[in-house]
């Protein structure tokens, strides 16, 4: 049992006190700090893992996730063996979203957790659907691309997926015949607006540069993005189509195609490019990309956005542009940057200063709360279910609007600083219902196949209702500046069972502020 | 209120700016105009959606192989006597063919031919947003009636003529899609999105208790307030979106599930059906980035597009309603003039938008782009500003028209 030696009255009288204030930094205790910490670089946890970080260090826990390589995983590879898919009763291979329910286990079980937020975040940055590319195996190679390096160098990350067969097939590189003079612009544009820098030029503290007459002036135009397209023609994906071939890895090869690329030399943004026809081209204008002015600032807000501060001021974003600037070329640029984050002032001055996405809101409860995963109907093995991270049906995640391998546009809507989704009235309601749907599950029920673990998280919980009341805020949203003491512990006061845990987790799941990470 | 009643109103008035604020003043009653924005996501193509038939060995030429064939498009022809309005007066035949729609759009084809339909093409962003050609910067363009302004605080353009509208039992824009358009935002008001269907929307009754919790003032950051905003909005909702949605089901209003929009629609018309004030809806139907195998998916996109809005247009003439509502499509931009090299079309320019009204007349407005002059970047001419079609839907919603795109901006003359 968890001890709640932090949990005194006068916790309590300062929780009344702040209660209409931020959390200032110099005033956010150690276990405050590495909850902020745990929701931003992790997938949140629970209080006994809390308990440990303290223990350990924040700094010293971070340090261990920027090298994830050298944190033992043996038990979520365990877990999530064998791979890549299996066979239904039929025989048949079942890979319907098997992929995808992977992903969201190894955010709920896996202990390295800050490579995991950092897949999600480059899968929503280079946001690529099955629903286009047409194969779930594929996007499991690509989420597999994205994870190998999600901590290093972005500019090596930039040309992995660049040539990955999901993203080349998505932005229609693939097969991009050049040779009539009209390649399809669509990842070259998407490359300079959404991946690289952005149509906007930046300053350093990522605002946008304006002339006299206030218009903002422009990266690039439509020539540069055509200038793009035909240096980037000629990689193609080429895929084995026989019928149970499907290990992607050696069912589809991408293979530079001479054919197809546009020769001759390119001109882009006033640089020019020998072009001999060579599949170096595409490294040549990356590199060249990532090292434009507006470059860093652009990446620098966006990773600010998600790690960081929901409206990070010019100061921080110039700070961090320095890092990611200087560590263009460094293996550990990533790491590097998000180091610098977590040390600038600002960012415990951001305590609950950025929005949940639904997935971290499902898989922070899973993994804040004892919870249940029983074997599903259609698998052999502890998966979550279908009907909790589905991207079809009425799954979590789709009625939520958030389907991790199917993002809606290349224009994820979860991206940092892409607010709209989750204020949307009836996406709110649609996670809501959700969570609602997982409260109410009974462990017992035979075909539930996710839910809290009512018997465990009473074996955890104090016998006082204001005890257990904190105990609860602690797991789920903090014990200083949460509104919920009162109707939680009101909830609790006629003792303390299934029934009433069930109204407190409500309260908490269903308010403001378990919204916010 | 006719077009040309209005314009007297304007005189009476003296200045234009007094028409707008006694209306907005007052609650929004059954006589009201509606307007219903369906957004064309992604940027549908003009020359494959309505084809000048004079220039067809012209768009064969630049287009193949992402063509329609001549005898496939005759089939949904606009004859000369059919049109009102058009530039076009080179046929001297007035049976003649002179633009198609393109064969997949018989509905709406029909719905033309009873001169409800005013077609626009050649409309578009022009010179002036240097990022014309990014769906972002367009789409924010159309909505903000602005031109290239995005990344700056711009209010929609619907949002801050209704700024000052009262908030009945509902907000005075609601959108069946999400996230709730820039168009529906302003930092002063912003639209309701509920989702495809009304039954899709309740809350847990633990949310009610939990934000009976909070004290007002609850922490003082944006992204606190903006939730905690959100959570009173869809708690202040619910009731009224379940309660409309028991008592008007539309139960003759038969769904194709497969068509993105029809369920959208038909949210729609259940909402106006219940008269709670809402004067601007927003519907999307995504899919039209074509810049791959262009005739695998946009041909169906159509026949989708066509069959739902003239199954909500037949239904707003059951309610009696069609003359309030004022239908108008919008799209991110056009196509490029040639195919690309995977068998589709990349962003372009010029594209065709649509009114669509029981008070609208009927025709083509506006002069088909010459694709004989296209330019370097192989993109169409724009012939109509995007913002006289705005202009036209203020002026049909009794907004004030210059005020909200500038005085150089005229309406179409589409509006009975």
């Amino acid at each position: 049992m968890h001890r709640l030696a932090s949990f005194s009255g006068s916790a309590l009288a300062l929780a009344a006190a702040l209660s209409l204030l931020p959390v200032p930094a110099a005033a956010m205790n150690d276990r405050t700090y590495v909850h902020h910490l745990l929701r931003r670089f992790a997938f949140s946890a629970s209080p006994a893992r809390v308990d440990a970080v303290v223990a350990q260090g924040a700094q010293s826990w971070l340090e261990e996730q920027l090298h994830p390589n050298r944190i033992d995983d043996t038990s979520l590879v365990q877990y999530l063996e064998p791979r890549p898919a299996r066979t239904n009763a039929k025989g048949e291979l079942d890979d319907e979203s098997i992929y995808q329910r992977r992903l969201v286990e190894r955010q709920i079980h896996s202990e390295r957790q800050l490579q995991e937020k950092l897949v999600l975040h480059w899968m929503e940055h280079f946001s690529v659907g099955v629903s286009k590319v047409g194969d779930w195996a594929l996007m499991g190679r690509y989420e597999d691309t994205v994870r190998a390096h999600a901590v290093g160098n972005f500019k090596t990350l930039l040309m992995a997926v660049s040539k990955d067969p999901a993203m080349l097939i998505w932005l229609d590189n693939s097969d991009n015949d050049g040779s009539q003079g009209k390649p399809n612009e669509n990842f070259a544009r998407e490359l300079l607006q959404l991946y690289v820098m952005g149509t906007d030029r930046l300053r350093d503290d990522g605002s946008a540069m304006r002339d006299a007459s206030g218009r903002t002036q422009n990266n690039y135009t439509q020539k540069d993005v055509a200038q793009v397209a035909a240096a980037l023609t000629g990689w193609s994906v080429d895929c084995d189509d026989a019928p149970r071939v499907k290990d992607p890895n050696t069912r589809c090869t991408v293979k530079y195609n001479r054919d197809l690329h546009v020769a001759g030399t390119k001109s882009i943004m006033g640089r020019r490019f020998a072009d001999n026809d060579d599949p170096q081209t595409m490294e040549r204008v990356i590199d060249f990309l990532v090292r434009q002015p507006s470059t860093a600032p652009f990446q620098a807000k966006e990773l600010l956005q998600r790690f960081g501060s929901d409206r990070p001021s010019p100061a921080y974003v110039r700070a961090i542009a320095a890092v990611w600037r200087d560590n263009v070329d460094a293996p550990d640029q990533i790491a590097r940057v998000l180091r610098a984050i977590v040390r600038h002032p600002e960012f415990a001055k951001a305590y609950h200063g950025l929005p949940k996405e639904p997935d971290e809101l499902i898989v922070g409860a899973l993994r804040a709360i004892p919870s249940f995963e029983k074997a599903g109907k259609t698998n052999d093995g502890p998966l979550l279910p279908l009907s909790a991270v589905s991207s079809e049906g009425d799954g979590f995640l789709f009625a939520a609007g958030q389907q991790l391998y199917d993002p809606p546009s290349v224009f994820s809507f979860y991206r940092p600083g892409s607010k709209e989704t989750l204020l949307s009235e009836n996406e709110l309601a649609a996670r809501l219902a959700g969570l609602q749907n997982l409260i109410a599950t009974d462990p017992g029920d035979e075909s539930a196949t996710v839910a809290f673990d009512f018997d465990a998280l009473l074996g955890l919980l104090p016998g006082d209702p204001s005890q257990a009341a904190l105990y609860l805020l602690d797991a789920l949203s903090d014990t200083e500046t949460s509104q919920l003491y009162d109707p939680v512990r009101s909830a609790l006061a006629s003792g303390i069972d299934a029934d009433s845990v069930r109204k407190a987790l409500s309260l908490i799941l269903m308010s403001p502020e378990y919204e916010l990470n | 209120m006719h077009r040309c009643d209005f314009l007297k109103v304007v005189g009476a008035a003296g200045m234009t700016h007094a028409v707008f604020a006694p209306l907005a003043a007052r609650a929004a009653g059954p006589e009201d105009p509606i307007l219903v924005v369906i957004s064309q996501t992604g940027g549908c193509d003009l020359l494959n959606t309505m084809l000048d038939l004079h220039q067809y060995g012209r768009y064969h030429d630049l287009r193949k192989p992402v063509v329609t064939p001549y005898d496939a498009i005759l089939s949904l022809a606009i004859q000369q006597s059919e049109l009102e309005r058009t530039s076009f007066a080179n046929a001297p035949d007035a049976n003649a063919a002179s633009f198609a729609f393109h064969p997949k759009m018989r509905a709406l084809h029909q719905l033309y031919r009873e001169g409800r339909v005013a077609v626009i093409p050649g409309i578009g962003i022009p010179q002036g947003d240097p990022n014309r050609l990014s769906h972002e910067s367009a789409r924010f363009d159309w909505q903000t009636a602005s031109l290239g302004r995005l990344g700056q605080d711009v209010a929609g353009w619907i949002a801050g003529a209704l700024e000052n509208a009262p908030s009945a039992e509902l907000p005075p824009m609601v959108s069946t899609a999400a996230p709730l358009p820039r168009l529906f935002t302003s930092s002063a008001r912003r639209g309701l999105a509920v989702g495809s269907t009304l039954e899709g929307f309740a809350v847990p009754a633990e949310m009610t208790d939990a934000l009976n919790a909070y004290s007002a003032g609850w922490r003082n950051d944006d992204a606190s307030a903006a939730t905690y905003d959100a959570a009173v909005r869809v708690n202040d909702a619910a009731a009224r979106i379940s309660e409309i949605a028991r008592r008007f089901p539309a139960d003759g209003y038969a769904v194709d599930d497969d068509n993105e929009l029809d369920p959208q629609l038909k949210t729609i018309a259940r909402l106006i059906e219940s008269e709670r004030g809402v004067r601007a809806y927003f519907a999307a139907q995504n899919g039209y980035d074509t810049h791959l195998e262009q005739n695998r998916t946009h041909p169906q996109l159509l026949a989708s597009l066509s069959s739902a809005i003239v199954k909500f247009y037949r239904y707003l003439e059951r309610l009696g309603k069609s003359d309030r509502v004022l239908i108008a499509t919008f799209t991110d931009f056009g196509r490029r003039a040639v195919s690309d090299g995977t068998f589709g079309t990349d962003h372009g320019t010029a594209a065709m938008n649509l009114l669509i009204g029981g008070r609208v007349r009927g025709g083509v407005y506006g002069e088909y782009p010459n694709l004989r002059k296209l330019d370097d970047d192989r993109n169409l001419p724009v012939t109509v500003d995007f913002r006289r079609q705005l202009a036209t839907m203020a002026e049909f919603m009794q907004f004030d028209a210059a005020r909200i795109v500038g005085p150089a901006a005229r309406s179409l003359p589409c509006i009975v």
